[in-house]
């Protein structure tokens, strides 16, 4: 895209006006705690400093969902199918962690297509924004910073205007309208200090580089996972916290006499006791193994199965770990 | 299918909960007889099929009493954590599986309303029940309602066995640890965890010792050492 | 495309009981598929879980079930006419176009053998295709070994070589676990090897085949997990980052052992 935009923060009400005429808005809310909602009204909208506390993974694979509904008939069961209809949606006010993680949640559930995260994601709309000052626990510079490789559009806060990068045709479109005005190169300069700034502040905290695919394969006996498997929990905050961690269990409940009933999926944790229980053999009975193979799945194997990490540092999984294992420590060790 | 719903010594909360079931108790009573429950019913008889026992022992009428319902009942149920492990009345007082085989125990103080529908409907058709391997910390997670132990709260949730949907801290309480522990519990470090949070070593000592007396005894006297 | 978590509608036409824990479950209507491959099968109000394809086609499947957890001993006291779910099929199965004109070796361990049994009858109908067929089947006792109503029919095509673990009365065959017989094919010349079994047998008998001079990329295990949605997302099923319901549930051994995460089953394989 040739041209530079920028919007009035004063305009940007109006924005949003118009887009809630024709999509479903999704914006950060700050109640008791930080995240995505569906807006029926931009004046609800809380643009924080930084990453809100819960990531964009629940809009599109919620804690808890209906898969079907049964009941029994006399010659067998009818199935209704709990698939909802599309919803155009628009994602405003995400920060850079968040949108690369569904880049991320992307790769992993529509490998094979799964329907419901793919009803919920087609088509929907990313308008991101810089974040203003960073986490004590974010590294995402240690997976290529604060600006995702896909949006359609982002905004950085250069005083009175949000300089507007254009990142996809329908991004374009959104920017066609009146309210937006060309920007100088003096705003985009302004615009990439500011992106930098906060950037070298999160290196400076952060203090971990990884090399495109860093090999961490040798760390599989080391004696870090009898320290971690010491102190986890198993508690799983870290897995549904995480705007990757996509894994699910499958539960069937029915009505008192069971003549009825639902399949749903509930997130499921792969540091509890029975994740990779079958009925013959738990085959991930330690905690040493279940704490390993988080780490794992999201550095090691993911780089084989996808060529990435899956990890976007957006920090969640430390501040919310109550034994205080911090993923930067973790990395660092298995990176030496 | 006829139950019972038997009280030794305790509060009777368990018992009061089952009346509060509001919403589900006609659907209940349209597979279920109650043909035992002292708190409503003027004429209780045994046999039962199955029997939810609440509360513990005291004396030897409760104990004869006990033994009479385990000999006049095809399934026994401890109902709420008195019942299961003692709860609030150990190390005093028993659980009723220290007298009597149990068949299945519901946690909880009271009891879970949505794990007795459960067990129900596992009695109904068939269907294994059984107890949880993960914590009221992973149903807290779930619901997504930010942690009182990060604000501060002595919670027990990270260590107390799933089943009651996160009821207390959803409601701004934090856990009690009323459900008990579980296998995989890591209680060690939970404790590690309270201390390094500045929780004095009592403080832990009682919360760990309110529901799970003889439970956690191990870790209680392992703090105790420190 | 339709939904792959929606099951459809399928009645149990047939039951044969195979031992006194297993049962053959015949279904309609049946499904193209390819030996080795798995189906989620879900008994309605008790759940889903995972089961081998041990024969059939597009009209009806077969699956031989042993009751050992909470859907499984629900299905064992199912009635013919009765109705269950099934999604499927999963799995990318044996790769028999590899043992064309090759030895072929069969080793499974008690219920082990239903996975292998479309591979058995795929040999019976291709026999000229292939050199030397032997099966060495393991079970706990006896009573214990399936599908013993087959045995004769198969023993037309191939060896079958008999073990088990506690012999019962009028018991003629060998004692002992399989890995002793897996000695006695040495012989082979250019052979395949497919097995399934308890992760332990698998284990001992890989072992033994490798110093016997058999080629791990020749030898296929056929792993179980907790094959939950069965489409390679939800994550129960994963080994070293791999989908055993997807990427598997057959691997070579060779791959098996390059996984940083060892499978159970190749533990020690090598050593």
């Amino acid at each position: 895209m040739d041209t530079f935009v920028k919007i009035a923060k004063s305009k940007l009400k109006d924005f949003l006006q118009h887009i809630m005429e024709n999509y479903t808005l999704y914006a950060p809310v700050k109640k008791k705690i930080s995240r995505f909602e569906r807006i029926e009204d931009p004046s609800q909208i809380c643009l924080l400093p930084n990453r809100t506390e819960i990531s964009l993974k629940p809009i599109f694979l919620p804690p808890k969902e209906s898969l079907f509904r049964w009941k029994k008939v006399e010659d067998g069961y009818i199935i209704e199918d709990c698939l909802n209809g599309k919803e155009k949606k628009v994602i405003f006010g995400a920060k850079g962690c968040d949108v690369a993680s569904l880049k991320i949640l992307d790769l992993y559930m529509m490998e094979v297509s799964d329907p419901y995260y793919a009803s919920r994601r087609k088509d929907t709309i990313i308008i991101g924004i810089t974040c203003e000052y960073p986490r004590e626990s974010c590294f995402c510079t240690a997976f290529g910073g604060m600006i995702p490789d896909e949006y359609d559009l982002w905004l950085t806060d250069i005083g009175d205007y949000y300089f507007v990068d254009i990142g996809s045709e329908r991004g374009k479109e959104l920017v066609s309208m009146e309210l937006f005005e060309r920007a100088s190169p003096e705003d985009e300069e302004r615009k990439r200090e500011k992106i930098e700034r906060a950037e070298q502040e999160i290196r400076k905290m952060a203090k971990i580089e990884l090399e495109e695919y860093q090999d961490m394969e040798d760390k599989f006996e080391d004696k870090i996972w009898e320290e971690l498997g010491d102190i986890c929990l198993s508690c799983g905050r870290c897995n549904l916290i995480c705007p990757t961690c996509h894994c699910f269990d499958v539960r069937d409940i029915t009505n008192l006499d069971g003549s009825a009933g639902e399949r749903i999926r509930v997130w499921d944790s792969c540091h509890l006791f029975e994740f990779a229980k079958t009925s013959a053999e738990n085959f991930r009975r330690d905690r040493r193994a279940r704490v390993r193979y988080r780490i794992y799945d999201k550095f090691v194997f993911s780089v084989k199965r996808y060529k990435l990490y899956a990890c976007v540092g957006c920090g969640r999984c430390i501040d919310s770990c109550h034994a205080g294992i911090d993923i930067r420590d973790v990395l660092r060790r298995l990176i030496r | 299918m006829n139950i019972g719903i038997f009280s030794l010594s305790c509060c009777e909360g368990c018992s009061v909960e089952f009346l509060n079931m509001e919403e589900e108790i006609l659907d209940i009573l349209n597979h279920f007889g109650i043909e035992n429950f002292r708190l409503v019913k003027e004429v209780n008889k045994l046999p039962v099929d199955v029997a939810f026992v609440e509360g513990v022992p005291a004396n030897e009428n409760e104990v004869a009493k006990l033994l009479e319902i385990r000999r006049n009942s095809e399934i026994l149920v401890a109902l709420g954590s008195c019942s299961a492990t003692g709860g609030v009345l150990a190390p005093g007082a028993k659980p009723v599986g220290h007298y009597v085989d149990v068949d299945h125990c519901l946690y909880g103080c009271p009891f879970s309303r949505d794990e007795l529908k459960e067990f129900l409907t596992s009695i109904i058709i068939d269907k294994a029940f059984g107890k949880k391997e993960y914590s009221v910390c992973m149903e807290c997670s779930l619901l997504e309602n930010g942690c009182l132990l990060e604000e501060g709260y002595l919670c027990m949730g990270p260590i107390t066995v799933a089943g009651c949907n996160a009821l207390c801290p959803s409601n701004g309480k934090p856990c009690l640890g009323c459900r008990g522990s579980y296998e995989d519990a890591n209680l060690k470090s939970h404790a590690k965890i309270l201390l390094d949070k500045g929780f004095s070593k009592d403080e832990i000592i009682d919360a760990f010792s309110l529901f799970s007396h003889r439970d956690l005894r191990e870790v209680i006297e392992w703090l105790k050492r420190r | 495309m339709s939904n792959p978590y929606i099951p459809s509608i399928a009645k149990i036409m047939d039951i044969i009981d195979e031992t006194p824990d297993t049962k053959t479950f015949v279904i309609e209507p049946g499904l193209s598929f390819k030996p080795g491959q798995f189906v989620e099968l879900t008994v309605f109000g008790y759940g889903e879980a995972p089961f081998s394809i041990s024969g059939g086609n597009e009209d009806s499947i077969e699956l031989s079930i042993r009751a050992v957890g909470n859907v499984t001993r629900k299905l064992h006291a199912m009635k013919i006419g009765e109705h269950i779910g099934i999604r499927g099929p999963f799995g990318n199965g044996w790769p028999l176009e590899k043992a064309e004109g090759r030895d072929l070796l069969i080793v499974a361990g008690g219920i082990g053998l239903a996975p292998l049994k479309p591979v058995i009858e795929w040999v019976c109908k291709n026999r000229s295709k292939l050199n030397e067929v032997t099966l060495i089947y393991g079970a706990r006792k006896p009573s214990l070994l399936l599908f013993k109503r087959m045995f004769e029919e198969w023993k037309k095509c191939m060896n079958i070589l008999l073990t088990v673990d506690e012999p019962e009365e009028g018991w003629k065959g060998e004692v002992g676990v399989v890995t002793k017989l897996c000695g006695k094919v040495k012989e082979f010349s250019d052979a395949l090897t497919f097995m399934c079994g308890p992760p332990v047998m698998m284990k001992y008998a890989s072992k033994t085949l490798i110093d016997l001079g058999f080629s791990p990329d020749d030898l296929y295990l056929s792993l179980e997990r907790n094959m939950r949605c069965g489409i390679g997302i939800c994550g129960h099923c994963a080994v070293s980052g791999m989908y055993v319901c997807k990427d598997g549930p057959i691997f070579p051994l060779d791959e098996a052992l390059k996984f940083i995460e060892k499978p159970h089953e190749v533990q020690g394989v090598l050593d």
